[in-house]
């Protein structure tokens, strides 16, 4: 009963979010968000249909749209890192280049775990791979908000929504991961319960945050910014570069 | 694959740091409309008030202490020690929040500068964390042994101080100075 509960909330949630942002043209601005949203909805009626009429293909349709779904869930994340940005040409180079660092870590590790033990790919499991993926997401976030931190980016309500919303449910999601297989089946009900409604909680942050259009605070101030940043780019540019020498002898003393 | 404690450490910190970014977008809204047009503008260039090198040798310097231990009256030696403290306490926060302003006024700036470093930005940091850890160690090792055992760390700790200092205001003069060859007109 409390499962259905939650099953149909998301939906009614979904709906409701795919159509306040029609509405509000919020679709066009967050393009790849409502996506995400709309890809999430089709993968609850495909599961639906596929465990009432093919029961046998269930397992392989559940995790091979969840694959799916963190591919499309790294969309939201570059769309939170480009709208949140695009004001900051400083700041989305540092993240720009801190996600390439970290992506490059992530990958040697994985090669080198992947050299050490031949046979890994036939002894990981599916949820092992997919905790891995939603690990490097959740990483790639978390990199995002110390940034958006560090230099003090303000955000409009909505991006601060999806920001919010999609974090919570990817940190949500890791946690699930970690513990869901973990312990036996004393806490299995709890995470099994848990995770959609850590889902069911991230919509109700999205509709909360996303009901009508809110611009971002930079947005005014940033399109005059950019106007006159246009004709200083070259000079900025000479002079940012005797900076950084003054920079590097200052550090190097 | 990633291991399971690595896993768990990643979401929970993910989760702290989205509850310190709701937090903190409160205040941001509030700063935003006080932040300049132009990346490195001098009016928020933000110095570090230092104290003379000479001061902060005196706070923790042993000549002091020497010179009450030859008193030998306990009573004296506890006041000295105690207000020699509270001063050392004193200059380190000061110091600590200094730095502090120095690297808000930076990524105030920092963040508009299409022409960032990604190394610069990175050891600057990375030397903004190392300051703050060491004005924290100070915190704990001036309320514990108190401030006469200190003046080595002490001094270093100034030194660093004063070259964010001088790398941000060059930072920020070459900026402005950028900013004020171009018209004002189109």
């Amino acid at each position: 009963m409390l499962d259905q509960f939650i099953w149909w909330g998301s939906i009614a949630i979904e709906t409701l979010l795919l159509v306040r942002g029609q509405q509000s043209r919020l679709v066009s601005r967050y393009p790849a968000f409502y996506f995400y949203i709309f890809f999430v909805l089709s993968q609850s009626f495909l599961r639906l249909y596929v465990y009432h009429w093919k029961p046998s293909f269930y397992r392989y349709t559940y995790w091979s749209t969840e694959f799916v779904s963190i591919l499309v869930g790294c969309g939201v994340v570059f769309e939170i890192f480009r709208v949140g940005l695009r004001a900051y040409p400083g700041a989305s180079r540092m993240a720009r280049n801190s996600l390439i660092l970290l992506f490059l870590v992530a990958l040697v590790v994985g090669v080198a775990i992947a050299a050490n033990d031949p046979r890994w790919w036939a002894q990981t499991t599916v949820t092992q791979i997919q905790r891995t993926m939603r690990t490097v997401q959740a990483l790639s976030l978390f990199a995002l908000v110390l940034l958006f931190l560090h230099y003090s980016i303000p955000f409009g309500r909505n991006l601060r929504g999806i920001l919010f919303g999609y974090g919570l449910f990817v940190a949500g999601s890791v946690i699930w991961l970690t513990f869901a297989y973990t312990g036996g089946g004393r806490f299995r009900n709890f995470w099994f319960y848990l995770y959609p409604f850590l889902y069911d909680i991230s919509l109700l942050v999205w509709i909360g945050h996303l009901w009508g259009y809110r611009p971002n605070p930079q947005t005014q101030e940033s399109a005059q910014f950019e106007r006159q940043y246009e004709r200083i780019a070259d000079a900025t540019k000479r002079r940012l570069q005797e900076a950084r020498s003054y920079l590097d002898r200052a550090i190097d003393r | 694959m990633i291991g399971l404690i690595s896993a768990l450490t990643v979401g929970l910190l993910l989760l702290i740091a989205l509850v310190v970014f709701a937090l903190r977008q409160g205040s941001t809204a509030r700063d935003f409309h006080s932040i300049s047009e132009f990346p490195g503008d001098l009016r928020h260039s933000g110095e570090i008030e230092v104290c003379p090198p000479e001061l902060v040798a005196r706070i923790f310097s042993r000549e002091d202490w020497e010179l009450i231990s030859q008193t030998h009256s306990p009573a004296l030696e506890r006041l000295f020690l105690e207000e020699r403290k509270k001063v050392a306490l004193l200059w380190v926060r000061q110091t600590s929040r200094g730095i502090q302003q120095v690297m808000r006024n930076h990524a105030d700036a920092a963040k508009q500068a299409a022409d960032i470093r990604f190394r610069t930005e990175l050891s600057l940091f990375l030397m903004y964390i190392e300051l703050l850890l060491i004005c924290e160690t100070l915190l704990l090792l001036i309320t514990t042994v108190g401030p006469p055992r200190l003046e080595r760390i002490a001094s270093y700790v100034h030194e660093l101080s004063r070259q964010i200092s001088y790398a941000h205001e060059a930072f920020a003069r070459s900026s402005a100075g950028a900013a004020t060859e171009i018209p004002t007109s189109p």
